[in-house]
């Protein structure tokens, strides 16, 4: 159904403050960050899986249905990132998921006045480089800094950080992605 | 042949590993949300800017880029210029804060390259210093002069009545297989010795036919002066759709800088460019493409409301540099084909109003065997005239209005009424004139003879010869002037205008030459 755009931004917000909210009585800041990281696989699954993204949507199924739909796919989930899902679901509101994403990630920094730096290297940050990146992210954002460290094997060394939209990223697989361009570009340019 | 030596492989990887960057830097970063149609639809992205150039990461690590062209409230809307089936939903997708930049040098003269610059006539790389980028904006007021040069094509029938400047934009317009790529191939093999850089756009056209053009230009020794640019029908749209600019960046360079590469100047000049873009319809089609998978909205015959400033500020970028800036020129002949003749649809429309005059083909002339099938009647250049040399202007000045008065007459006589004289003069005139106009491919006259032809028709030397054997009448004297009077034509050649003492001599050589010129016999 179209909709004005304020409209649809201020019910993002809404359904990402009712989160919050819930978020906040059931378990603190490890909630937050444990169903901003589900929001975000949800997400990537749902990119990828249209068949999931459409039926979710689809109008010819019945509110209570949809609900259903998602809360069987999503049943892993944090029970209150369930709830609002399904809302979301029998309201039709499910493509605004992005923006409850974006908002949801907005009002936690405003609220907890904190940013979540993404770290991810190939072996596990030791206490000492966990303290330092979190002064150097401290002193650069201003704010109280929560890394959410991954290991990724693929990276084969050094760290990649991201937060708010921005990626330092200084693996070796990257800086030999680098090299391997050089290279390329200085042998390749017959045929292409 | 050089001897290669470990110590040979050692010193160049240490060369190609000096120039390893190794720093870090922050990019900002988004996720692919949606890919299809060669059109990528990206979440993140916020501080992208329209026209950027974004690094797509694929699952197997593939780069490919593309151009963010919409900038929306929730996402960014780009295209993407690579192999679009490497990149898959949630794929990272970087800014670079640069836009899309081409290759330029002298290294490229006589190659063949692709949309992005990048060689694909298997001579191996180009080794070019420079890049520059394929947006770029037009020279303002003050950095132009007024068109003043001729650019001469080569052919009759446009040279004399739709003359040509350096850093004219002329549109060559008309329906499939009337010969608009036969003109401008003309005009590019006519520029041999004259100083000039071509470069031909080919727009959505076979890979056979660019391959079959390239043939052409190396048998007549073309290709030395001349860079081709192939978006063939093959390629996807953008790249089609970037493929024109690209062909203007790399002319650009040559008209912005002096010979030794550095900026052009009044003591260092810049160089002459001749660009064909063959055609800017299919780069409007393939724009219309992009936008319509893009979700823009459609206009007029389903074009987006911006495919008119698409031509403009591409056409625009043709000029002639004031002497402070070098002199330089950047000549444009932009072809577009139309539909059985409609010059009132959309895109021709627009590009007739944006260019400096229009050299119409007809197919009924072309079928007719009027070659090249130039409708001189509603041919027109509106700043050629000033670039025309003197005796061509001499010899032709009144030819436009003949052809026009003999086509009324024609017309008219069609009724079957008896004639008068007078009337059966002009309608004989015209037909001779007419008849020389005829011009084979691949056979460009210099300026001079083509005064000499005119100037043959103009004086009445041809009325008495049989319509049939003008163009051979034409050729006869050209050679026999070139054989026994070969001063006319380096007096014409060096003073640019038919002199007293010209005249005299040129009466004298024809009469001599007529007296031995056998007709065709009549049956």
């Amino acid at each position: 159904m179209p909709t004005n755009r304020h409209i649809a931004k201020a019910e993002a917000d809404l359904y990402a403050q009712a989160l919050i909210e819930a978020l906040k009585n059931e378990g603190g800041l490890d909630a937050v960050m444990l169903v901003r990281s589900q929001l975000e696989q949800i997400l990537a699954y749902n990119r990828s899986h249209v068949d999931l993204t459409d039926a979710m949507a689809d109008m010819a199924y019945t509110p209570e249905e949809r609900s259903a739909l998602i809360k069987r796919v999503f049943a892993d989930c944090q029970p209150a990132l369930q709830s609002v899902l399904g809302v979301m679901a029998e309201r039709g509101d499910i493509d605004k998921l992005p923006r409850v994403w974006e908002s949801y990630n907005r009002q936690v920094s405003e609220q907890m006045h904190i940013t979540v730096v993404d770290v991810t290297t190939r072996v596990p940050l030791d206490d000492r480089l966990r303290q330092v990146i979190k002064e150097k992210a401290g002193a650069d954002f201003g704010e109280d800094v929560v890394l959410r460290e991954q290991i990724d094997p693929t990276i084969l060394g050094g760290i990649i950080m991201s937060a708010n939209g921005k990626r330092i990223d200084a693996s070796v697989t990257t800086l030999l992605e680098g090299a391997r361009n050089v290279l390329k570009k200085t042998t390749d340019g017959g045929e292409c | 042949m050089t001897e290669i030596t470990a110590q040979s492989i050692d010193d160049a990887l240490r060369k190609q590993l000096d120039a390893l960057n190794t720093s870090v830097e922050s990019r900002e970063v988004g996720t692919v949300i949606q890919v299809g149609d060669g059109i990528a639809r990206i979440d993140g992205l916020k501080n992208a800017m329209a026209g950027e150039l974004l690094e797509f990461t694929g699952v197997d690590g593939q780069t490919v880029y593309g151009l963010a062209q919409n900038l929306e409230e929730d996402e960014v809307g780009a295209v993407l210029l690579g192999d679009v089936t490497a990149i898959k939903e949630n794929d990272q997708v970087k800014t670079t804060g640069r836009i899309v930049e081409v290759p330029v040098g002298r290294a490229m003269l006589g190659r063949v390259v692709n949309a992005l610059g990048m060689p694909i006539d298997g001579k191996g790389p180009i080794q070019t210093d420079a890049t520059r980028p394929v947006e770029f904006k037009a020279p303002g007021v003050i950095a132009r002069q007024p068109v003043g040069e001729p650019m001469q094509t080569g052919i009759l029938a446009i040279d004399s009545m739709i003359p040509i400047g350096r850093g004219q934009r002329e549109l060559i317009i008309g329906d499939r297989q009337t010969g608009k790529t036969a003109i401008a191939i003309d005009a590019v093999i006519n520029q041999k010795g004259e100083d000039m850089i071509c470069i031909y756009v080919a727009i959505g056209q076979k890979a056979s036919t660019v391959a079959g053009l390239v043939e052409t230009l190396e048998k007549h020794g073309a290709m030395e002066y001349s860079i081709i640019v192939a978006a063939t029908a093959s390629d996807s749209a953008p790249l089609q759709y970037i493929a024109p600019m690209t062909g203007a960046a790399i002319g650009e360079y040559f008209m912005y800088n002096g010979t030794d590469g550095k900026p052009a100047s009044k003591e260092n000049p810049g160089g002459h460019v001749l660009c064909i873009y063959d055609d800017l319809t299919k780069q409007a089609v393939a724009y219309r493409q992009m936008s319509l998978t893009l979700r823009r909205p459609p206009g007029r015959e389903a074009y987006p409301g911006d495919v008119f400033y698409l031509h403009s500020r591409l056409l625009e970028r043709a000029v002639k540099m004031s002497d402070e800036n070098g002199g330089g020129s950047l000549t444009a002949l932009p072809i577009i084909e139309t539909q059985a003749g409609d010059v009132a649809a959309y895109i021709p429309t627009n590009v007739i109003s944006i260019t400096d005059g229009q050299i119409f083909l007809v197919t009924d002339l072309f079928f007719q065997g009027q070659r090249p099938a130039v409708d001189v009647g509603i041919s027109v250049s509106r700043v050629g005239g000033s670039a025309q040399t003197k005796a061509m202007k001499q010899v032709a000045g009144s030819l436009r209005l003949d052809l026009a008065a003999y086509r009324e007459l024609q017309a008219f006589t069609q009724f079957g009424s008896d004639l008068d004289k007078a009337t059966q003069q002009q309608l004989n005139r015209g037909a001779h004139m007419t008849e020389l106009l005829k011009q084979g491919r691949y056979v460009p006259m210099p300026f001079e003879e083509q005064s000499i032809a005119i100037y043959s028709g103009s004086h009445g030397y041809l009325d008495d010869i049989p319509v049939v054997d003008v163009v051979r009448f034409r050729g006869e004297l050209l050679d026999y002037l070139r054989a026994a009077h070969a001063q006319i034509l380096a007096d014409l050649r060096s003073t640019k205008k038919f002199t007293d003492a010209i005249e005299k001599d040129l009466n004298a050589a024809i009469e001599q030459f007529k007296q031995q010129f056998a007709p065709t016999a009549q049956d």
